[in-house]
């Protein structure tokens, strides 16, 4: 009687699994390999031991396009190095964690970096509110930190370890202000995730667009994750500005573009600061005529990357950000090669004469005094048919 | 004003749906299923899954009411019976521990970015000033259809009177010779099929995310509790009046009282079911139509 | 590989003085706080929040102890007319508040970004000793918990605990003041787990509203039903096996082949596994309380 009533229980515990892998069977058409269309290049084969940096990035959560997006430039730039000599005639090879889009998460997968994998340099993460305590915590560690996706203005003081391969927000926030008072818009509505980044772009585009003579009728921050935005919307329509400045993660930015075209926002000009982060995941209809501002990807080397990107991915750049992963890992690389050793205070040391002269996918990265990329590349685009077409 | 009206009829519609079933459950076992909630992401995933196969959007709707019907009465056969034979408070563990496992599957099987039904993209119509789409109306009327023939089959039909009896007294029921594991399966079906129901028209309102469900579970509770245990009436004025009190709130500009300007943070929106259910727990637990509440 | 195991021990203890205040109020008295985070947070805040305007941790500490301990003894008290399960509700809805809070109130909280540079611990050592300081500072807080945790469980006032949660009538019918007791077993594990949020603050360095989800109160449920609902060892047990177990599944990787969003399904999955399998198969976890067993004896 006994064993037949545990057997029974047991029965019932094997039930969601067993839901679960048939499930698994008809619907995995999630992510993986199967996009890829051909194979990266093998390693040079003359290539002997190993350098290991680490990388912390959003593989899940709300912005797992942008962490496989990075992940994908890490891809193509560990490729390419261990195509041709290596890094200190080693194999360069980079150890992604998840981040999960979370803080904690963050710092517990650097901390496994650190302690089990002796990397002395880690790249990452994409949201501020995560990079900033990492940053902090390799800081303390003695471990070299490039952020490749975070643009808060508060990276700046993370530590001399510390380094961005990504324009900050004060860039951004002047070029976007610019950029609106250029196109005639004498009042903003803006609308932004309510997260570091978020709270970052708010306050450097008010301030810059203030300063140009024009007004911020409202700013919103919406909360991340909610299946309805509304309320947020139709406050910045309540407000009556020229233009809508919104800016979104792309799981968010589905539903609110939605809505964005519901509530008829679109009637008038809706500017989109980083557009790469949400168009693509948008119903196309509802993004189509946007106009916006986005890092400017297409320099010299920058062409040879898209196509190699095209023909390994079998599509285009699904995010802006792969190209700052790519750019990360091949500084660093150079960094290390320059420094003869992969010691974090030797890297770190190394890094700003580097960047003088790297040429990167993204453009020129010149390290500034506080170890941020001084310069930055932005482009005006607008959506024609469904695709991002630089105006 | 209008805009407000409408934020109450989507927003209150699909809470409605949901908690109507959760008082029932309540009523019948006399335990708070957590995991009802995840009846919802459920249907709207099985929708997203179906519609996926190349099924139309209609079929793959009532397709996926009827599975999560039936898995609820799986569940409750081969999990919850077990885990109430323990206790109450194992039994609203166990919810929980369901409600979690159920969302790691989804996430599983779907990947954590959200999904869509294949619903063509519509620009809301002017109504008195605000914009409401073709689905939201749609979200409205089913959603009223199917509240108002609950109503009718519970006060009207023989099982209806024998669910309210279980309802109202289970020891009582089970004296009166009233067959108590048939009327407990109807009411796993029907208010799973409700929650599903609710789920799926919420995805082609917006979209189905892993987190569907578990967002709404405090409002759920809040309108379930405060309309009064196990009163189905009592959880749909609730569910309505907490849509508004929601939406109220939000548009209500708070600085006009001091002279400035301030409207609460978008933000700040949950906390007024979560404040309104600590209130009401407080004050007045046995909710606005419901009886004392048990003590334990 | 040391610091990592370090890294795992501290975790597992600061995750065991968590799991023995929630087994006071869940194993031992059958109160299902569903927003144990709450203090968790409450700790953490006052620490990270005093550390930033300069003050000394340990009057973070002893400030986030006062107000998790008044919150916790009110969060008590308003169970006085409630039925168990409507009273967890109401903590879940509580801690959520606190969370929104956390998140909205940028100028207090550091709003979604949360706090970050806390100062740790032992800040003149560096490297394997400092990790080896703070596990042992932690290590030693652990073992007072569990001693106070235990006194309580196995004193007078502990008896009056396990009554109420098996027979509140029969218990206020012994002229037992039960609201005051409920009121004061909240209030104390309400400061323990603001202490072991303070630590894990200092610990981490950050503290943010995206670690006061609902999911870290259940990960505490696991550990407590794992370890045994009522018995103080069984929560430590508990609370190392999860920590393994959860922290382990972050290697799940490693070593099968599955995306990365498939690997955090996982790691839920097997969480709440575990917990409904308990609850199935061994109800009364892998170290049982006495009074639990006799009761099923009989």
């Amino acid at each position: 009687m006994h064993l037949r009533r545990n057997r029974t229980r047991a029965l019932g515990l094997a039930i969601p699994l067993v839901l679960a892998l048939s499930m698994s069977a008809c619907g995995s058409d999630s992510d993986g390999a199967s996009t890829k269309k051909s194979a990266l290049p093998a390693a040079n084969s003359s290539l002997k031991g190993e350098i290991k940096i680490g990388a912390v990035l959003p593989l899940t959560g709300t912005n797992a396009t942008i962490g496989k997006d990075q992940q994908r430039g890490i891809e193509l730039a560990v490729a390419k190095i261990n195509e041709g000599d290596g890094v200190l005639g080693k194999k360069l090879v980079v150890d992604i964690e998840d981040s999960q889009g979370t803080a904690d998460a963050a710092i517990q997968a650097a901390k496994k970096l650190v302690s089990v994998g002796k990397v002395s340099a880690v790249i990452g993460e994409y949201s501020s509110g995560n990079s900033i305590p990492m940053q902090q915590y390799l800081q303390g560690q003695g471990v070299v930190g490039v952020n490749p996706g975070s643009s808060s203005i508060d990276l700046r003081s993370t530590g001399e370890l510390q380094f961005s391969t990504i324009g900050l927000d004060d860039v951004a926030g002047k070029f976007t202000a610019d950029a609106l008072t250029e196109k005639g818009y004498k009042s903003i509505a803006i609308l932004a995730p309510n997260n570091s980044y978020g709270t970052g772009i708010v306050d450097s585009v008010s301030a810059a667009f203030e300063a140009n003579g024009g007004k911020v009728t409202t700013s919103g921050l919406y909360t991340e994750g909610q299946s309805d935005y509304r309320q947020e919307l139709n406050r910045l329509k309540d407000s009556e500005p020229d233009a809508y400045v919104v800016t979104t993660y792309g799981k968010d930015g589905t539903v609110i573009n939605k809505e964005i075209f519901e509530l008829g926002l679109t009637d008038k000009p809706v500017f989109d600061i980083y557009m790469s982060q949400d168009v693509p995941d948008a119903d196309p209809k509802s993004v189509e005529g946007r106009i916006g501002m986005d890092v400017n990807s297409t320099s010299a080397d920058g062409q040879a990357y898209a196509d190699l990107y095209e023909q390994t991915y079998g599509e285009n750049f699904i995010s802006s950000f792969n190209g700052y992963a790519y750019d990360a890992v091949t500084l660093l690389a150079e960094g290390i090669e320059s420094a003869g050793s992969a010691d974090s205070a030797a890297i770190a040391a190394a890094l700003p004469e580097v960047s003088k002269t790297y040429a990167g996918v993204t453009g020129p990265v010149v390290l500034d005094a506080d170890g941020q990329r001084s310069e930055q590349p932005y482009v005006i685009a607008e959506v024609k048919n469904g695709e991002i077409v630089p105006q | 004003m209008t805009e407000v009206l409408i934020d109450t009829a989507v927003r209150g519609s699909i809470i409605a749906l949901l908690a109507v079933g959760l008082t029932l459950v309540q009523g019948t076992l006399q335990f708070a299923n957590i995991a009802h909630m995840e009846f919802a992401t459920l249907g709207g995933y099985i929708a997203v899954a179906l519609t996926g196969a190349g099924l139309g959007l209609l079929l793959s709707s009532v397709l996926g009411v009827v599975i999560v019907a039936v898995l609820a009465v799986v569940f409750y056969r081969l999990l919850f019976r077990r885990l109430l034979g323990s206790g109450t408070m194992i039994a609203l563990i166990g919810s929980l521990a369901l409600a979690i496992i159920i969302r790691a599957v989804l996430q599983l099987v779907f990947g954590s970015r959200p999904r869509y039904l294949p619903t063509p993209l519509e620009r809301g119509m002017d109504f008195h000033g605000a914009l409401i789409t073709p689905s939201q109306i749609r979200l409205i009327c089913i959603a009223l259809a199917l509240l108002a023939t609950l109503a009718v089959v519970l006060k009207f039909t023989s099982l209806g009177r024998a669910i309210r009896a279980v309802a109202a007294n289970p020891d009582l029921a089970d004296v009166s010779g009233l067959n108590r594991k048939r009327v407990v399966d109807v009411v796993w079906m029907v208010s799973a099929g409700l929650a599903a129901t609710s789920g799926i028209l919420l995805s082609i309102d917006s979209a189905v995310g892993i987190e569907l469900g578990f967002n709404l579970l405090l409002p759920v509770f809040a309108a379930a509790i405060v309309g009064g245990l196990g009163s189905t009436l009592g959880a749909t004025i609730a569910a309505y009046a907490l849509a508004f009190a929601e939406s109220f709130v939000l548009q209500v500009d708070w600085g006009a009282l001091a002279g400035g300007a301030y409207h609460l943070e978008v933000g700040y929106r949950p906390a007024v079911g979560f404040v309104l259910l600590v209130v009401m727990l407080a004050f007045r637990p046995q909710g606005l139509m419901g009886r004392t509440v048990r003590r334990g | 590989m040391v610091d990592y195991l370090l890294g795992v021990g501290i975790l597992a203890a600061v995750y065991a003085i968590n799991a023995l205040s929630l087994n006071l109020q869940v194993g031992v008295t059958g109160l299902l706080n569903f927003g144990q985070v709450a203090f968790v947070g409450i700790g953490a805040y006052s620490v990270a929040i005093l550390d930033s305007h300069g003050v000394h941790w340990a009057v973070g500490f002893a400030v986030g102890g006062i107000i998790a301990g008044v919150a916790g003894a009110l969060v008590g008290r308003l169970g006085r007319t409630l039925s168990s399960d409507y009273w967890a509700i109401a903590t879940l809805a509580l801690a959520e508040l606190v969370r929104l809070v956390a998140l909205n109130q940028d100028g207090f909280t550091g709003g979604a970004q949360g706090l970050s540079a806390v100062a740790g611990l032992w800040t003149n050592l560096s490297g394997t000793a400092r990790d080896t300081a703070t596990f042992a500072t932690i290590a030693a807080l652990l073992v007072v918990t569990y001693v106070v945790a235990r006194r309580v469980r196995n004193g007078q006032y502990g008896r009056v605990l396990v009554l109420i949660r098996e027979n509140p009538d029969l218990a206020a019918s012994l002229r037992h003041d039960v609201v005051s007791a409920k009121a004061r077993v909240m209030a104390l594990s309400a400061v323990m787990a603001s202490v072991c949020g303070g630590f894990y603050a200092m610990y981490i360095s950050f503290i943010g509203p995206s670690q006061l989800l609902p999911f870290a109160t259940f990960l505490v449920f696991t550990m407590v039903v794992v370890g045994g609902l009522g018995n103080t060892t069984g929560a430590v047990v508990g609370a190392l096996l999860i920590t393994v177990l959860y922290d382990g599944t972050r290697f799940v990787r490693d070593w099968i082949d599955i995306s990365a969003d498939q690997a955090a399904g996982i790691r839920i999955l097997v969480i709440g596994v575990v917990l409904l399998g308990f609850l199935l198969v061994r109800t009364q976890g892998l170290v049982p309380e006495k009074v639990r067993t006799a009761h099923a004896r009989r």
